[in-house]
């Protein structure tokens, strides 16, 4: 498979008979990324995989409204958020709980998810992240994990670089002191 | 006490696995559930487009149906006046006037009877 940037990409979407052909381009240069900060968000790999074909069927339907003003991968990532977002909104309601209760839930299913292989203090950094407001974990995991650039993630949660940088300080300092506490 | 922990000094590694052979796998299954996608729009779609032009006729039939109902009752509603209703009716001039044609009068009760309706003064000076 040859090499195609953004613009080629989005033309060949266009056309019908090179649709299928851009699509699975941007499914095999972008699920795994895609997935991974599903996974990250919402812990338990049935949940991400659900979430992470819910993002693709959205590129899909809307790669053709897209005008191209950011990267696709960043447009990609915008969809991935919300959709892992609105997953857990919709588990707070059914459970009729505070987002600080399906982050205990979340805490205790993934220690016991075969597909987790964190040390001690791997699942205890895990657990600390699920004490921050969900936005602000999105915002830490893209630094700390994927190691993002702060106008990256800026564009992706729309939240400014000044704030993203201030909420990475105060999640760290969070994070390292409840794990001196435990 | 406790040793605070600097984070950023940790490998940063990903603490989650993914079964063998996922990703080979989830392509295959985004693609098939896009297809799906594609066949249920279409369905979506051409429902629409049967459903609304004939909700569309249903609406104009309900109207016009709705409307010759109307003007039947209207019919009924002259046919059902009575003797006295109509008498009422015609209580006005008019009544007078067709009185008039069907009576034998005399000049003199015709004059008299204009000169009731018409100011006489006026009709001179018009002269």
């Amino acid at each position: 498979m040859g090499e195609y940037n953004d613009k080629q990409l989005l033309e060949m979407f266009q056309n019908p008979e090179t649709r299928n052909l851009a699509f699975n381009y941007i499914i095999n240069q972008n699920q795994e990324r895609a997935y991974w900060h599903i996974r990250k968000i919402v812990l338990s790999h049935e949940d991400a995989n659900d979430i992470t074909q819910n993002t693709f069927i959205k590129v899909w339907k809307n790669l053709e409204k897209f005008k191209g003003d950011s990267k696709i991968y960043t447009w990609i990532y915008t969809i991935a958020t919300n959709e892992s977002i609105n997953f857990l909104n919709k588990k707070k309601k059914h459970y009729f709980e505070s987002l600080d209760v399906v982050s205990y839930l979340l805490s205790e299913n993934f220690s016991a998810d075969s597909y987790f292989d964190g040390d001690d203090i791997e699942r205890k950094l895990q657990k600390a992240l699920l004490t921050l407001p969900t936005k602000q974990r999105i915002a830490f995991n893209m630094r700390y994990f994927d190691n993002m650039k702060y106008d990256e993630i800026s564009g992706i949660l729309g939240t400014s670089v000044g704030a993203l940088k201030a909420n990475y300080h105060h999640a760290k300092n969070k994070i390292e002191e409840f794990l001196k506490e435990n | 006490m406790n040793k605070r922990t600097d984070i950023e000094n940790l490998e940063k590694r990903i603490p989650f696995t993914v079964p063998n052979g996922y990703f080979q796998e989830l392509k295959f299954d985004i693609q098939e559930q896009c297809k799906l996608e594609e066949k249920s729009s279409f369905i979506s779609m051409l429902k629409l487009q049967i459903i609304t032009p004939v909700l569309g006729i249903m609406l104009v039939l309900f109207t016009l149906f709705n409307n010759k109902t109307e003007i039947y009752n209207k019919e009924i509603s002259v046919i059902e006046l009575t003797d006295n209703d109509i008498l009422v009716y015609l209580e006005e001039d008019i009544l007078q006037g067709l009185i008039y044609e069907y009576t034998d009068l005399e000049i003199e009760e015709i004059d008299e009877f204009m000169m009731e309706q018409y100011d006489y003064n006026e009709l001179i000076y018009e002269l």
